[in-house]
C-alpha cells in the first residue's frame, strides 16, 4: 500500500510534543497538515521513531509519513506507534490554544465527537502557524467568550456530514482495510451482517485497536489519563441480547493498563470488548481506555469513544448504536451496583441520602442507618432511641452519665449549670455506642465505589462530594487508591476538574514544580558562600531527612544510597522556594514522609505537600500564632466540657495544653502508626463535621486519662510524661470515636457556650451531619 | 505515699544545643541504652533515671528538648526547676558549638527566669558529642576547654554511638548535690524532700 505517496503535505512543524504521564520525557514528534488520498485533509500528529531521533530535521522537512506508513515501520516500537493522531479537519469543533508568557504554548483540539486528542506542545513554536494554515482550510473563527478559541464554522449539516462521511468511506479502502486484515479482530469486521453499521466503522490510523485481547498495545493511547483500573472485557450483547458478565472492577485486573474511568465509560469500554459477532463493528470502535477521556461532551453521547481519527461515519448510525450502548451500561451499572461484594459500599450511599433528610435527629438516622444495613443487631431499637438506657445496659461503669440523659436535661435548662457536668465519660455515652456502630461497619472507600463517584468526563460532582467525604471519614480509603483519592483531598486536583482539564493542570503543575527546582539547582557554589539563609535551611533539611521515619521501609538503607531521601530532600528544598516565607520548619519532613510514600511521585507530592501545608501553615509560622490560638481554644473547650479537669490542669500552669504542641502540629503524626497516620490524616482532610477534628481528639486523648490525672493530683510535667507515653499506643478508631461523639456533643451544646470564647469552633463545625 | 519514696532528692537535668547534635540520642543512649535512628524531636520528652551517688539515691529527670528555637517559646517550663544544663554541640559541626558559645547567655537567662533562684544553683556542662567521628573534628578540644573555663563551666566529650563518656551523668550528679548542699547547708536532703510535693510520689509509683 502506496499511501504514502498520495499524501500532500500542507504544512508541518517538528518539535511538537505530546505528555502522556507514562513517558516521563514526551513524546517528540511532528504535526502536519496532510491531504491525504483524494483530497481529504487530515490534521496528524506523529511521533518520532524512539531510534531516530537524529534524523529528526530531516524527517520534519520531508512529507510526514501517514499513519498506517508509521505504524507499519514502527510497529514493534511498544508505544511510539500508538500515540499517532489523525484527524480529519472537518471533525475539528474547536482549537483552544494556550500560550503562557513563560513556558511552552500548547494547544487543545476538541473534536466534534469529544474525543480527547492530548495537548500538543509547541516547544520551538509555531501555533500561529498552524492555526494560520488551518485557517487557509477550514473556516475559523475567534470564540466571543475567550479569544483563545477557535470555533471551526460548522459547514456540515448532517445532510452535507453524511455525503462527506460516504466519500470518506471511499476512501478509506485504502490504507485501513489493509490493516484491518493484519488483525484477527477485524478480520470480523469484514463478516458484520449490517453494512450501514460497517460503514460507521471508526477507524483508528494504528488500527491494532481490538479490545477483545486486550493486551495487544491496543488502542491509541489518546490521552493520558489518571493510572489505574480498567475494565476486564465483558460482553454486551449490541443486539439486545445482552449477555452481562459481573464485571470485576478491580483496579488490578487488567495488567499493566494504566487508565482509570468511570463506571459508566469502563461498561462502555467493556461492551466494546466482545468477541461475538454481532457486535464486531462496534468493537472497532476502540472504546477501552479512550472512553474515559471524552472532554467537553455534552451530549447523550459523551460516552463516545476516544478517536483519534473518524474516517468513516454515518452519524445516525453510530449513534443509534451508541445510544444502544447507553442503555445497556446504565443497566450493568445498577446490576454492578446489586453485586454481593457491592453491598456494603451501596448501602452506605444509601443511608448516606437518607441522612440528608432534614429534621431527623442524629439518633434516629443513625439508628435508620442500622436498621437498614440488613446487619440485624438491635437495628429497630436503635431506629427508636432517643432512650439511650436501652443500648447502654450493658455498660457497668459506675459513674456512668449519659450524654443523651445530659441533653435531655439541658433541653430544659439551658445554661444551666448542668450544662458542665463531670466526668465526662464518652465510652458510656450514647453517642459513642451508635458512632461505634457506624464507623466499625464502614469499609475504607474501595475502588470500585471511588471510580463510581465520577461523571463520564471525570468529574465528581458537588453532591456526591458530600457523600464520598462523608464515607472518608467514617472508613477512610483503600490503600491501593490512596494515591488518586489524596490530591483531590489536598486540593491539588479540583473536584470538578475533567479527565481532561487533570492532564493539563498535571502537566502544567509538573513544569511549575521543575520551574522552582531549578532555581535552587542552579544556585551555584560561588552564589551559595554568599547566600547564608539557602545554606542554613539547605542543611536543616539534610539534617531531618537523614533522620525521618528511617525505620519505614521505604526510609531505610544508607543515607546516600536511599533515592526516596534525596526525594525528601529534594521536595522540601523546593517547598522552602515555593514558600519563601515558611522555607523549611522542623516537623515538615514529618509530613511529607506519607505523602511522598503514598504518591510515590516527586511532583505529584510536592503539590500534595503544599495542600497540606496549606492547611497547616500557620503551625508553622514563626510567632506561632497558628499554634496559639489551637492549644487556648483546646483549653477552652476542656473548660467547657470538664472543668473540674481544666481546673486541675490550669492550677499546674498547664492550661497552654503545650502538651498537645507535637499533637497539633504534625497532626498526630508520631502519635499514630505510620499506616494509621494515613488513615486519620484522610479523615482529617475530609473536614466533615469540622475542620478543627485534632482539636477534639486532644481532648479525647486527655478525657481518657482524666481520672488518673485527678486522682494522682499530676503536675505538668507528669500529665507531659503521661500524655507523651502514649505515643504509639493509642487505638486510631478508639480515639476517633471519642472526639467524633465529643464533636457531636459539642453541636448540639454550643449554644450553651457562654462568650465568644469558642466562636472560632463553633464557626468550624458544621452543624450539618 | 511519701514513705515509699524510692529516692532522697530528684533533679531535672535539661538538654539543650542546636540540632542534630545528638542531645536524645545521648539520652536514650543513657536511659534505655539504646542508640536508634528517630526522628528530630519536636515535643519535649522526659526521662527518668534514678542513680545511687555516695549512698544518696538521686532520681534524674532528664528533659529533652528540639533543637529547633522555633518551637522553645512554648517550652518556658521546660527550664523550670532545672538544677543541670547540658549544653551539646558535634564536635565535627563548627557551628553547633558557635551556637553554645552565643547561646550560653540565652541559656542561663532562660534557666534563671523560669527557675527563680540565682543563678548559681544551677551546674552547666559544655558536652562535646560523636567523637566516634573524631576524623572529622572541627573543633578542638583546647578551643571547648578554654570556652567552658572562661566561663566557669565543665567539659566533657561523649559517643552517644559508642556509648563513651557517659560518665557525664554521674559528674553532674555529684556537682549538682555539692551545689545542692551548698546552698542548703542546714537542711538535710532527705528533710528537704520529704515535704516534696507530689512530684514524688508519682515517680515513686512508676520508677
Amino acid at each position: 500500500m502506496n499511501v504514502t505517496n498520495l499524501n500532500r503535505v500542507l504544512f508541518s512543524k517538528q518539535n511538537v510534543f505530546i505528555y502522556p504521564p507514562e513517558i516521563e520525557k514526551g513524546l517528540n514528534g511532528t504535526i502536519s497538515i496532510s491531504s491525504i488520498d483524494k483530497g481529504s485533509i487530515y490534521l496528524m500528529w506523529t511521533p518520532l521513531p524512539s531510534n531516530e531521533q537524529e534524523d529528526a530535521i530531516q524527517s520534519a522537512t520531508s512529507p510526514s509519513p501517514s499513519p498506517s506508513t508509521s505504524l507499519n515501520s514502527s510497529r514493534n516500537i511498544e508505544i511510539l506507534d500508538n500515540w499517532n493522531v489523525k484527524v480529519h479537519v472537518k471533525e475539528l469543533k474547536s482549537i483552544k490554544k494556550y500560550t503562557p508568557t513563560i513556558g511552552t504554548p500548547y494547544i487543545i483540539l476538541n473534536t466534534k465527537k469529544n474525543i480527547t486528542v492530548p495537548p500538543f506542545f509547541f516547544e520551538q513554536g509555531g501555533v500561529r502557524e498552524l492555526l494560520k494554515s488551518l485557517g487557509s482550510i477550514i473556516q475559523l473563527k475567534k470564540s466571543s467568550l475567550d479569544s483563545n478559541i477557535f470555533n471551526v464554522v460548522d459547514f456540515s449539516d448532517p445532510l452535507q456530514r453524511s455525503i462527506s462521511s460516504i466519500n470518506l468511506s471511499d476512501e478509506l479502502h485504502f490504507g485501513d482495510t489493509e490493516e484491518h486484515d493484519e488483525d484477527d479482530s477485524h478480520g470480523q469486521n469484514q463478516q458484520t451482517e449490517s453494512n450501514s453499521l460497517r460503514k460507521a466503522q471508526i477507524i483508528v490510523p494504528q488500527n491494532n485497536n481490538n479490545n477483545s485481547g486486550g493486551s495487544n498495545g491496543n488502542s491509541p493511547k489518546i490521552s493520558y489519563t489518571p493510572p489505574r483500573s480498567i475494565s476486564p472485557p465483558i460482553s454486551i450483547g449490541i443486539g439486545g441480547n445482552s449477555n452481562l458478565l459481573p464485571p470485576t472492577m478491580s483496579p488490578s485486573s487488567v495488567g499493566g493498563s494504566g487508565f482509570s474511568m468511570s463506571p459508566t465509560s469502563k461498561l462502555l469500554s467493556s461492551s466494546m470488548g466482545s468477541d461475538s459477532g454481532n457486535d464486531s463493528d462496534i468493537s472497532s470502535f476502540n472504546m477501552l481506555k479512550s472512553s474515559s477521556n471524552a472532554v467537553l461532551s455534552t451530549s447523550p453521547n459523551s460516552n463516545l469513544p476516544n478517536k483519534r481519527t473518524l474516517k468513516k461515519e454515518k452519524s445516525s448510525n453510530i449513534f443509534d448504536n451508541f445510544a444502544k450502548i447507553s442503555q445497556l451500561a446504565k443497566s450493568a451499572q445498577k446490576n454492578i451496583f446489586e453485586e454481593t461484594g457491592k453491598k456494603i459500599d451501596n448501602h452506605f450511599r444509601n443511608l448516606l441520602n437518607k441522612d440528608t433528610k432534614p429534621n431527623q435527629s442524629t439518633s434516629s438516622i443513625l439508628g435508620a442507618n442500622l436498621a437498614n444495613s440488613g446487619t440485624g443487631q438491635s437495628g429497630n431499637s436503635l431506629s427508636n432511641s432517643i432512650s439511650p438506657q436501652k443500648n447502654t445496659g450493658g455498660n457497668s461503669s459506675s459513674n456512668y452519665n449519659s450524654i443523651f440523659e445530659q441533653l435531655n436535661d439541658s433541653m430544659n435548662s439551658l445554661g444551666s449549670s448542668m450544662d458542665y457536668f463531670t466526668p465526662f465519660n464518652i465510652s458510656s455515652s450514647n453517642f459513642s455506642v451508635e458512632l461505634t456502630l457506624n464507623r466499625k461497619e464502614c469499609n475504607p472507600l474501595s475502588p470500585s465505589e471511588w471510580y463510581s463517584y465520577f461523571d463520564e468526563e471525570g468529574r465528581i460532582c458537588l453532591a456526591n462530594q458530600q457523600i464520598l467525604l462523608k464515607k472518608i471519614f467514617y472508613g477512610g480509603v483503600d490503600d491501593s487508591i490512596r494515591k488518586e483519592v489524596w490530591p483531590y483531598l489536598l486540593h491539588y486536583y479540583p473536584f470538578d476538574s475533567t479527565y481532561s482539564s487533570r492532564d493539563v493542570l498535571k502537566f502544567e503543575k509538573s513544569q511549575e514544580y521543575f520551574t522552582i527546582k531549578r532555581q535552587w539547582q542552579s544556585i551555584s557554589c560561588e552564589q551559595e558562600s554568599r547566600f547564608s539563609k539557602y545554606t542554613s535551611r539547605k542543611q536543616l533539611i539534610r539534617k531531618d531527612v537523614i533522620r525521618t521515619d528511617r525505620l519505614h521501609p521505604m526510609y531505610q538503607g544508607d543515607d546516600d544510597q536511599n533515592p526516596n531521601l534525596q526525594l525528601l530532600n529534594d521536595i522540601l528544598l523546593t517547598y522552602s522556594f515555593y514558600n519563601f516565607d515558611i522555607g523549611y520548619v522542623q516537623g515538615m519532613s514529618d509530613l511529607l514522609s506519607p505523602i511522598l510514600s503514598v504518591m510515590e511521585n516527586e511532583v505529584d507530592s510536592f503539590w500534595c505537600l503544599k495542600g497540606m501545608m496549606d492547611r497547616l501553615e500557620s503551625n508553622f509560622h514563626k510567632d506561632q500564632n497558628g499554634m496559639h490560638t489551637q492549644l487556648s481554644t483546646l483549653a477552652k473547650l476542656l473548660k467547657f466540657i470538664d472543668v473540674e479537669l481544666f481546673n486541675h490542669i490550669d492550677s499546674h500552669d498547664g492550661s497552654n495544653m503545650y502538651f498537645f504542641f507535637q499533637s497539633i502540629l504534625i497532626c498526630f503524626k508520631r502519635e499514630f502508626h505510620f499506616q494509621d497516620v494515613k488513615t486519620l490524616w484522610e479523615i482529617l482532610w475530609s473536614n466533615y463535621l469540622t475542620k478543627q477534628l485534632p482539636i477534639f481528639m486532644c481532648l479525647a486523648i486527655l478525657l481518657q486519662e482524666r481520672n488518673i490525672i485527678l486522682e494522682a493530683d499530676m503536675s505538668f510535667d507528669q500529665i507531659l510524661k503521661l500524655i507523651n507515653q502514649k505515643a504509639g499506643k493509642m487505638d486510631l478508631d478508639e480515639i476517633l470515636i471519642d472526639s467524633e461523639s465529643l464533636v457531636k456533643y459539642f453541636i448540639v451544646k454550643q449554644i450553651n457556650v457562654p462568650d465568644q470564647s469558642l466562636l472560632s469552633l463553633k464557626e468550624s463545625v458544621s452543624t450539618f451531619y | 505515699m511519701s514513705d515509699s519514696k524510692s529516692y532522697d532528692i530528684l533533679f531535672k537535668i535539661v538538654f539543650v544545643g542546636l540540632s542534630k547534635v545528638g542531645k536524645s540520642a545521648i539520652v536514650s543512649r543513657y536511659v534505655d541504652n539504646m542508640f536508634s535512628m528517630r526522628n528530630q524531636t519536636i515535643h519535649p520528652e522526659f526521662h527518668v533515671r534514678n542513680v545511687v551517688v555516695d549512698n544518696i539515691k538521686v532520681s534524674l529527670q532528664i528533659w529533652d528538648q528540639g533543637g529547633c528555637d522555633r518551637y522553645m517559646n512554648l517550652g518556658n517550663l521546660f527550664y523550670r526547676n532545672a538544677k543541670g544544663v547540658f549544653m551539646v554541640f558535634d564536635i565535627c559541626k563548627r557551628d553547633s558549638f558557635e551556637y553554645c558559645q552565643s547561646w550560653f547567655d540565652t541559656t542561663t537567662r532562660s534557666v534563671n527566669k523560669y527557675n527563680g533562684f540565682k543563678p548559681e544553683k544551677c551546674v552547666y556542662y559544655l558536652i562535646g558529642n560523636k567523637t566516634d567521628l573524631a576524623l572529622d573534628r572541627q573543633v578542638t578540644i583546647e578551643e571547648a576547654e578554654q570556652f567552658s573555663k572562661s566561663n566557669n563551666i565543665k567539659y566533657l566529650e561523649t559517643s552517644a554511638k559508642e556509648a563513651t563518656g557517659l560518665i557525664l551523668f554521674e559528674s553532674i550528679t555529684r556537682d549538682m548535690l555539692l551545689k545542692h548542699t551548698e546552698m542548703e547547708p542546714t537542711s538535710s536532703i532527705s528533710l528537704m524532700y520529704s515535704k516534696s510535693n507530689s512530684t514524688a510520689s508519682y515517680l515513686s509509683t512508676c520508677c
